[in-house]
This record gives C-alpha cells, structure tokens and sequence, in this order.
C-alpha cells in the first residue's frame, strides 16, 4: 500500500511539473537564453522585459507577450527580442521576454 | 524497497538546494549586456522586494545604461487602490538622499489595482553611492495626494546590492 502511494505521488509529481519552454531543457534544473526575433531598426537605448510563472505545473500566471516588455520601458522601436527561461526540479518555472529597443 | 519514496525525495531535495547554490553565484542572473555600435547597453534585472509599510502594495526598479553616459535609467513600477501618478521619486538612507523628477510611461487598471510604471534618470556615480552604501535605503514616491514609503528587507538588500556593486565595477572598469 505504502508503495503504491509512493508511486502514485512520485507519478503525479512528474506529470504535474512545471517544465518551461526552451530549445534545451534540463530535469533538474534549467537557465537558458535564447533568441526570438530581430528586426531591421538599428540601436537599442531601452531594455524591456515581461514575465510569467508557474508553479509545479499547476498554477501558471503572468503576461510574457512581446507587446507587455516593450511597453513597459516604453519601447516603440524594437531592435530584437531575446528570452530567458529557468526552472529548477519542476517546481517553479520562469519564462521571460526581454526586449531591446528604442 | 520500503525506503525507495523518501531516497528519491531526499535526492531531489540535495538536487533542489544544489541547483538553487549555482544560481545564486551567478552575478549574470542580475544583469544583461547588449554590445552594439555607439556603446554596450547595460539591463540591470527587475529588482521586487521592496514593500509599502502601509499598505504592503510593491514596488520594483529596473536599472539601463548605456555605456559612456553620465546617467542611467531607472525604470520603476507600483501598486495602489486609486490613480497616484508619481512626480518624485528619493532614495533615503541616514546620511544621503538621492532624488529625480519622473516622467510617465503608462498607467493602467488590473485585479483590482491601478499599475503605475514611470521613469527617473540618477547620475551613474550617485548610484554607486546608494549601492555601495552599508544601509538598504527607503524609497518614497511623492505624488499630488501624498508620499509612499517602501522599505526592504535588509538581507534581501544586501545580497542584491553586493551583486549590483560588482556589475557597477564591471560597467565602469570597461568604460574606461
């Protein structure tokens, strides 16, 4: 019985967890950057950057969107659009777009 | 057999808090750096650990510089029940108060509350000072209705000014 409760906990752990979206992921723990766009306007003066969360899988919150970084360093001309994404064990994973502009 | 459940959990655990170590070495989980023409630009990370003392609404700052300026961009957010628009933003410790008018970015309504995110510019060596300085600083938000105080929790300020006074060395070292 104690084994079975085991399994069940260990099994809804791993089909619950909170695993980010990245090229490379790791189980164990992640903090990778990556790219995601890159325009033809030159310069960047401006760093913006947006973020969402989710915690083992089951809550996930926030606005990651390339429209809330910008807007919140007040970023009308975007350069290029990078992110960040880290995780550690599929207990809490971040997702966050970070935006380069003027 | 009987042990398998609490060996797993205890390996993830030692895992976990090893994982959460490595993290917290790393000074560029602080900062960015974009090199580019005209300058290297320089994005301090959203720092959210500072709390009204009335309220506990937040308020979180983002630090840019653009290598070979005089100053940098405070970019600063926070919460209230109604509209307060900030025209001044102080940094206070005992002994020194840094202050900048602000200018507007946007404000907007969400759960509940009115989002505020405005903008102060700081001297680049004035920073160094509040950063370097041993005492976590108080922030008051002056408005047309009255000023907020948000305070930090010291250890937190610690760990994070002693991070941001290295990335300060760096920005400054490869300035010159």
């Amino acid at each position: 019985m104690r084994k079975l409760f085991a399994l069940i906990i260990i099994a809804g752990f791993l089909s619950s967890c909170a695993f980010v979206a990245a090229p490379v992921t790791g189980f164990i723990y992640t903090d990778v950057k990556a790219p995601i766009a890159v325009t033809g306007n030159t310069g960047s003066t401006k760093v913006g950057t947006a973020k969402m969360q989710s915690i083992l899988g089951l809550v996930a919150t926030g606005d990651a969107s390339i429209e809330a970084a910008a807007k919140s360093a007040g970023i009308t001309k975007i350069h290029h659009v990078d992110y960040e994404a880290t995780g550690i064990l599929g207990i809490i994973a971040t997702f966050t777009t970070v935006v380069y502009g003027e | 057999m009987k042990t398998t459940f609490p060996n797993i959990a205890l390996i993830l655990i030692l895992l976990g808090t090893w994982s959460m170590q490595l993290n917290a070495q790393k000074l560029d989980k602080y900062y960015m750096q974009h090199v580019q023409e005209g300058g290297d630009l320089f994005f301090i990370h959203p720092f959210n650990a500072y709390s009204n003392t009335n309220d506990k609404s937040s308020l979180e700052f983002d630090i840019t510089y653009l290598s070979g300026k005089d100053s940098a961009t405070l970019n600063f957010t926070y919460f209230a029940k109604d509209p307060k628009p900030a025209s001044i933003i102080s940094f206070h410790t005992d002994d020194y108060m840094l202050t900048d008018s602000t200018t507007k970015i946007y404000i907007d309504f969400n759960k509940k509350k009115w989002g505020h995110r405005f903008s102060a510019t700081f001297g680049f060596n004035e920073l160094k000072i509040i950063f370097n300085h041993n005492q976590a600083p108080t922030i008051s938000i002056e408005t047309d209705i009255d000023i907020m105080s948000y305070s930090v929790n010291s250890k937190k300020w610690l760990k994070y000014s002693d991070a941001i006074q290295k990335i300060l060395y760096i920005i400054e070292t490869n300035n010159k």
